[in-house]
């Protein structure tokens, strides 16, 4: 049960490789800086003017980082079509979200809706689609690392699976200055077992 | 009977006092209760009050025991257009507004210092939010570069002064002056810009963000972009055209190249931006519904106007620091730079063109197709190589002799050092699924913190300190420097490495209720004071050692690069009165004895060619103009403020035509590769004119994204209006090109009265096309079709009106080529006007066709 939901693990797991990549280069950097000012520093300043060629050197350079690049764009793209295509294997729950100024409209297939908490089963895909009745919104929940911008006049969607039950408060934010509400357009999150939440759900339909 | 001398600024100051009586009286009479009516009646005091003081600077009448040097000084310093005079009024004056962006920073660290704070309200923070913005990239940094780029590239081509040095200095007043207007918008109704620097429509719309102020805020933004424009104009052709003979392409220093390549890559960024301001600011004037209509597309039609500029822009403002590290790293290594053609070849390759296939990283969480996405993530990776390529080639600089480490070096190390670890950030938000958890977060403004005030301004610092002995002939404080150094680096990670550890927090929310997130962000605010506070002594070191520092040496760190070797006089000559004063021998004073000899200045300030009180006048017409439109927005108030503006700017263009100019010899022939045989002026032209394509391509593909859109209301062809009206008034402007031609070669046979009557008759059809033009609009407004209307006739209107504008523009350049040849202004060997004239009326004439096929056929 307390395995991470998997948009966090694909978020991961592409997070690490760029760490990796970022941290070496940039203590190869950071290195080689301190080498030559160290060194420059022992030198003596009757020398004269030194001539550097470096046509070849920023070419291996180049070759280097094209290679490392293209690692580096092979992982995220892999990234990118886990992120942009939901699990097939699983039930899958749909809610349409308005966001206006401030706050989020969740409404559910049997027509309920609720403005201060997102309600949604453990271990079933949940779909969001996200549009704005007003200005230019984006719907984030860090705790899964999803975003979409709620735009006027366009439909987005992100999709999530919750691993564990809970109630987290304010896990859903605005990520996108919208006014002077911006700070405060948050909502809840509650995750419930499927069986509660289908309690939950018969006893909240639109009849 | 006054002498006329005097008349002028007498008349100002009883105008200035007479407006400010009535405007009080008005004020009491009438007992506005509205908050609003009573700002705009502040507003309204504050500019009389300041037209008045600008009367007692100038005149000073009561204190006319002051010695006359400082009236010179005045006057020196308002109408100077010496490259050297412009370059010191922008880095002071850009760093002034580092001072406010500074302070509105720190306004925002103090609100959110702790949770829940209740220092400044949500709509005070989001203007805070966005003009600091603003103001650090568009107001502080860029200008600081130029300002290094007007007094060094000159020098470092041995140029006398840039292509059109009027031109220059107009350049700084726009500039000024969108800043005036710019911090004016915060007292106006409706306060300032308040929808984050990127203002996403349609919040920035009226129905979102009402009141004048916004405009206003949007007005100095526009007026900053046409002060940028005709700046890159002026690089581009300065670098290519006034190089002398020695210094080739290949011994072109690196800073000077550096800017090129930036001004070439303005030259494509900028033009959109205006654009979309444009349109916007047409939005919330007239009406039209370019960024309003949610059937248009509006939100993502503004998302890629302005990323289209947005992304580059952040080129443009980090290339100028990266060639001062290209120039002070080799000098303070004692080597030369490490691969230098290469580093060129990958400079330029990041500009152009992958600097312009990046901007779609700023909608990865949009509707944008995925595929799209995947083009801008792998442009945004590779746009990483050339500036890896780039900073590794900088370090290995270093290994090439001997390493000093005086100040300049010290801030150029440091602008490395934090650009490490900027860049690095920025390819983990090159990939679309990390930026599922970092897009509107902290994790962003961390990152760009990093390399805007991080890596720029330590670049530009570097500048600062390597230049100042060029510039001031007096060395600066060596230890006070360092000083400045290890402060400010380490209060600027202390400010922003916390904003990654917060990283999950929302950018530019005023108040937060996480716990957690409170102890990162009482780190940011102490060192944001600290940050803030530390740059007194950057001041204290430039002041103090401007005044009283030691003698520099003529080339104190050894460089050799020209700018250190360049020649000049020591005193300043300069005219009284609004006339262009010719240069004259400093030991011969003209006009009886008013021209002062000012020897107390520094060597840096030189002999002035000519000068012009005209680019002070216009902006100061353009400011007023732009504060009325703003205020129309609001109230009929406004009307006074256009006529007057308009005036001024009427008044100010007449004098500028009219002044002699000075810039009408013979330019200089070098092997200018590609531009072998193209003058001067005419290739000013032609950049112009690229910028013109791409602001009317920008405005018809978003005509052409609005329509796909909403392809329901567009009408068919032939039912707004008859085609063949159309097709007459297309023949009429089309046929006046070759009018143009043939006055072109009317004067190259030399004969004036041709191209006097051939642009008699291309003036005429000109006139003839316009008059159609608003003829057609008096059709569509007597059946009640108007730009609200839907979002047809609000692309039809913006776009045709803009053209139009173009052709009325070309009018009236055509009367005042008329004119000039007929006082026999213009003769064969002197025709480039018409010539230039030839290719903006042609460029005008091809545009309609695309505008022709667009509203009137498809």
């Amino acid at each position: 049960m307390a395995t991470l939901p998997p948009t966090v693990l694909n978020w991961q797991s592409v997070f690490n490789m760029y760490l990796v990549l970022g941290v070496s280069g940039a203590i190869f950097a950071y290195g080689l800086m301190f080498f030559y000012i160290l060194n420059g520093r022992r030198k003596s300043s009757t020398g004269g003017m030194g001539v550097r060629g470096g046509g070849r050197g920023n070419l291996l350079t180049l070759i280097v980082v094209t290679g490392i690049v293209i690692a580096a764009f092979i992982a995220g793209v892999e990234g990118n079509s886990f992120m942009w295509n939901s699990p097939q294997n699983l039930p899958t729950l749909t809610i349409t979200v308005h966001a206006y100024q401030w706050g989020w409209n969740f409404t559910y297939p049997n027509g309920y809706t609720s403005t201060d908490t997102l309600t949604v089963p453990a271990n079933t895909t949940v779909i969001l689609n996200v549009t704005s009745e007003d200005v230019f919104h984006d719907l984030g929940i860090p705790m899964f690392d999803v975003k979409a911008d709620a735009i006027p006049g366009q439909w987005d969607a992100l999709w999530f699976v919750a691993t564990q039950t809970g109630i987290y408060p304010y896990a859903i934010r605005c990520y996108e200055l919208c006014g002077v509400g911006h700070a405060y357009m948050t909502a809840n999150l509650t995750v419930l077992t499927p069986s509660e939440f289908s309690f939950w759900y018969a006893h909240h339909g639109s009849t | 009977m006054l002498e006329r001398k005097r008349l002028y600024p007498t008349l100002w100051f009883a105008l200035s006092v007479v407006a400010l009586g009535v405007t009080s009286v008005a004020m009491v009479v009438f007992n506005h209760s509205g908050m609003v009516a009573r700002l705009t009646y502040a507003e309204l005091l504050i500019v009389w009050a300041g037209l008045l003081l600008v009367y007692f600077i100038v005149e000073r009448p009561f204190i006319g025991s002051l010695p006359k040097t400082v009236g010179s000084w005045t006057k020196r310093w308002l109408t100077t257009t010496n490259h050297k005079d412009i370059g010191l009024l922008y880095i002071v004056t850009s760093l002034f507004f580092a001072f406010v962006g500074g302070a509105l920073a720190e306004l925002m660290r103090t609100q959110l210092m702790v949770p829940d704070n209740k220092f400044l309200t949500p709509i005070a923070y989001n203007q805070a939010v966005t003009i600091h913005g603003l103001v650090m990239v568009l107001w502080f940094l860029s200008p600081l570069a130029f300002g290094f780029a007007n007094y060094i590239v000159p020098l470092q081509i041995r140029a006398k002064d840039l292509a059109f040095p009027r031109l220059n200095a107009l350049s700084y007043w726009l500039y000024l002056a969108s800043g005036v207007a710019a911090a004016l918008a915060f007292f106006l109704p409706g306060g300032n810009l308040n929808g984050g620097w990127t203002f996403y429509a349609p919040l920035s719309s009226s129905q979102f963000m009402p009141g004048p102020g916004p405009t206003l805020g949007l007005m100095g933004a526009l007026m900053l972009i046409a002060s940028v424009t005709i700046s890159t104009v002026n690089f581009l052709v300065t670098i290519v055209w006034l190089r002398a003979p020695e210094i080739t392409w290949a011994k072109l220093p690196m800073f000077s190249w550096f800017i090129l390549i930036t001004v070439i890559q303005m030259l494509l960024a900028f033009p959109a931006l205006f654009g979309a301001m444009l349109m916007l600011a047409v939005d919330r004037i007239a009406g039209t519904l370019y960024f309003t209509s949610v059937s248009g597309g509006a939100a993502l039609l503004w998302d890629n106007m302005f990323w289209f500029f947005g992304h580059p822009e952040v080129y443009i403002v980090l290339l100028p620091a990266l060639g001062v590290l290209a120039e002070v790293v080799p000098v303070f290594s004692g080597s030369t730079l490490y691969g230098r053609r290469s580093v060129l070849i990958a400079v330029f390759a990041l500009a152009l063109p992958l600097g312009m296939l990046v901007w779609g990283h700023h909608m990865y969480m949009t509707t944008i197709p995925d595929v799209e996405k995947e083009v801008f993530e792998f442009g945004t990776d590779a746009i990483s190589i050339p500036f890896i390529v780039t900073i590794f080639a900088v370090i290995r600089t270093l290994g090439g002799g001997r390493v000093r480490l005086s100040t300049p070096m010290l801030f150029a190390l440091g602008a490395i050092s934090v650009f490490i670890l900027g860049g690095i950030t920025g390819l983990f938000l090159a990939a679309p699924v990390l930026d599922a958890a970092y897009r509107g977060s902290y994790f962003v403004v961390a990152h760009f913190h990093y390399i805007m005030a991080g890596t720029t301004m330590f670049g530009l610092f570097s500048a600062l300190y390597y230049w100042f002995p060029r510039m001031t002939g007096r060395m600066y404080d060596e230890a006070l420097g360092k000083a400045h150094f290890a402060l400010t680096f380490v209060a600027l990670n202390i400010t922003y490495f916390p904003m990654f550890i917060v990283g999950e927090m929302p950018r530019r929310i005023f108040t937060y209720n996480v716990e957690s997130w409170g102890l990162p962000n009482f780190v940011a605010t102490i060192g944001a004071y600290v940050l803030g506070l530390v740059q007194v002594l950057l001041v204290y070191n430039l002041v103090k050692s401007s005044v009283r520092g030691p003698r520099a040496p003529a080339d104190p760190w050894g460089a050799g690069t020209p700018e250190w070797s360049a020649e000049e006089p020591t005193t300043v000559v300069l005219g009284v009165g609004s006339n262009p004063i010719h240069k004259s021998s400093p030991t011969t004073p003209t006009e009886g004895g008013r021209v002062a000899q000012v020897e107390r200045y520094p060597p840096s300030l030189v002999v002035l060619e000519h000068v012009s009180i005209r680019p002070v006048t216009l902006s100061v017409g353009v400011l007023l103009s732009l504060l009325g439109l703003a205020l129309l927005d609001y109230d009929r108030f406004g009307l006074p403020f256009v006529a007057l503006g308009v005036a001024t700017v009427v008044y100010a263009l007449l004098g500028w035509v009219l002044d002699p100019s000075g810039e009408g010899e013979a330019d200089r022939l070098v092997g200018a590769w590609p531009f072998d045989r193209i003058s001067k002026i005419k290739l000013g032209v032609w950049a112009f004119l690229l910028s013109e394509i791409i602001l009317f391509g920008g405005v018809l593909t978003a005509d052409a994204y609005v329509r796909m859109s909403d392809p329901s209301v567009w009408p068919a062809p032939g039912t707004l209006h008859p085609i063949s009206l159309g097709a007459i008034s297309t023949f009429i402007l089309l046929s006046s090109s070759p009018a143009a031609y043939m006055a072109l070669s009317s004067i190259r046979r030399g004969s004036v009265r041709g191209m006097v009557g051939w642009l008699s008759v291309a003036l005429a059809l000109g006139a003839a096309f316009d008059s159609i033009e608003f003829y057609e609009w008096g059709q569509l407004f007597s059946k009640g079709l108007m730009p609200w209307t839907n979002n047809a006739l609000s692309a039809y209107y913006f776009t045709v009106g803009l053209h139009a504008t173009h052709v009325l523009i070309g009018l009236i350049i055509m009367g005042y080529l008329i004119t000039r040849g007929l006082s026999g202004g213009i003769t064969q060997r002197n025709h480039e006007a018409v010539e230039a004239f030839g290719i903006f009326w042609s460029f005008v004439d091809a545009v309609w066709v695309f505008i022709f096929a667009f509203f009137f056929l498809l």
